[in-house]
């Protein structure tokens, strides 16, 4: 049989079939109804791992109860250019390719960048350029962003604390700085939004946050190695220490983790840290 | 949550293709329509990831084969209740009637993975590429399954009448 031949006849069979309107109001509550269910599994599912590795004790804040969303979700907006993830646990933001990845100076973005685990930099008043944006992705509730005032808000299917926008102009020659922050209780990773181009840039990027309940981001470091291990089998990695001799470091010093910090990787994949063991 | 506007145009646009490529899956007709809403709904939850997809057509044609392979495993359809039914257009179907029952005589004879690439290739008008992607398999397999499918379909002989009455 020919190629067109049965193109014809699949046409033929089903073109006289009466198709109702397209029921988008019902897919929409349909989806809504999944995206609450699979948020369930996602935080029932962590909670299960981390109840394996402490030995029964939640290490989610007592105070962190799941807020409830009163707000309408907020709507994925991905850039139009090539992006890739970059995330912490199950959250991630897509970020255009070619953004750098930790591109600051004395905790402050040079460039367009996300930052995960920033490391080690020394405060030194350094300015911000004009039309720079940053997204910084942290694992927990930041002590540095006043989360009283937030509203709750639905991203990608999980709910979310919403730090207004504000921007703070400088009375010097430095730009305004517009900044957001989303704290998200039930998968514990907190999202800041910067951008010395306008509020309206820090809204547009808040769109880029997705919900990757399927991949999780490698955390930031954290010391010592054993509570950064403890982090990573929470979120269902599997860590692995190697030790290197360095004499002039400290003991316990944590020098390489691969994946590096912020890339998505399966659950259950390995995930090895190199520590300085001079013993 | 996906970009609304951005999914309510595909849906809009692909609604009956998608829905009729059902039927020819297999579905009864209202079973058509609430397998693609299903799909559609698995669809919006990741719409963001489908955009950035290569190709949308040939990600949303994956899930829907998924999700009626797994339909026909569970023996249970999704049945979607509906706050009100669709007015039909009361087509007299008296005229399509033995062109379907042929058609769908025929692909059924096929296995589940040859009617699934016959659909995806000759109803949705997927390249080879695209339905590679939608089933999951190689470009080679989908190839063979098709060189399969078409002989068998080529031997039907309520097939051969219908492609003399065109």
């Amino acid at each position: 049989m020919t190629d067109p031949a049965l193109n014809d006849v699949l046409d033929r069979a089903v073109a006289g079939k009466a198709v109702g309107p397209p029921r988008i109001d019902a897919i929409r509550s349909g989806a809504a109804r999944r995206r609450r269910r699979r948020t369930t599994g996602v935080v029932g599912a962590a909670a299960v791992a981390v109840l394996a590795v402490v030995g029964g004790t939640a290490v989610f804040a007592p105070g962190d109860r799941a807020p409830v969303a009163v707000n309408p979700p907020v709507v994925s907006n991905p850039p139009v250019v090539p992006t890739r993830l970059v995330g912490v646990g199950h959250v991630a933001v897509a970020v255009p390719v070619g953004w750098a990845q930790n591109a600051t100076y004395c905790f402050t973005p040079q460039r367009d960048t996300v930052i995960v685990n920033q490391g080690p930099e020394g405060y030194c008043m350094a300015r911000r350029p004009e039309g720079v944006e940053s997204i910084e992705i942290l694992r927990g509730k930041s002590t540095r962003f006043p989360f009283r005032d937030g509203k709750i808000v639905e991203i990608g299917g999980a709910r979310a604390e919403r730090l207004p926008t504000v921007c703070v102009a400088s009375d010097s020659d430095r730009p305004t700085e517009c900044s957001a922050t989303v704290y998200f209780p039930t998968l514990d990773v907190t999202v800041h939004l910067e951008s010395t181009t306008g509020a309206a840039e820090v809204d547009r990027m808040i769109g880029w946050i997705v919900v990757v309940p399927d991949q999780v981001g490698v955390p930031e470091y954290a010391t010592p190695v054993t509570k950064y291990t403890a982090e990573l089998t929470a979120l269902g990695l599997r860590p692995v220490v190697v030790t290197k001799k360095i004499p002039r470091y400290q003991d316990g010093d944590i020098l390489d983790v691969v994946p590096a910090p912020g890339v998505l990787v399966a659950p259950g994949a390995t995930v090895t840290i190199t520590v300085v063991d001079n013993s | 949550m996906a970009d609304d506007s951005d999914f309510t145009a595909y849906v809009a646009a692909r609604w009956g293709a998608l829905v009729r490529s059902a039927m020819l899956l297999g579905c009864s007709d209202p079973e058509a329509e609430d397998l693609v809403q299903t799909v559609l709904e698995r669809c919006l939850l990741k719409w963001s990831k489908i955009q950035a997809a290569d190709d949308r057509d040939a990600y949303v044609h994956r899930v829907l084969v998924n999700t009626f392979i797994s339909s026909r495993r569970r023996r249970w359809f999704g049945e979607k209740p509906v706050a009100t039914f669709a007015d039909s257009a009361g087509h007299d179907e008296t005229a399509a009637v033995d062109t379907t029952d042929a058609v769908m005589r025929a692909l059924s004879r096929l296995g589940t993975e040859q009617r699934a690439a016959v659909v995806l290739r000759y109803y949705a008008h997927l390249t080879d590429q695209q339905a590679a992607v939608a089933l999951g398999v190689a470009v080679g397999t989908v190839k063979s399954r098709l060189s399969r499918a078409t002989k068998i379909l080529a031997e039907d002989p309520g097939l051969t009448e219908l492609r003399g009455q065109r």
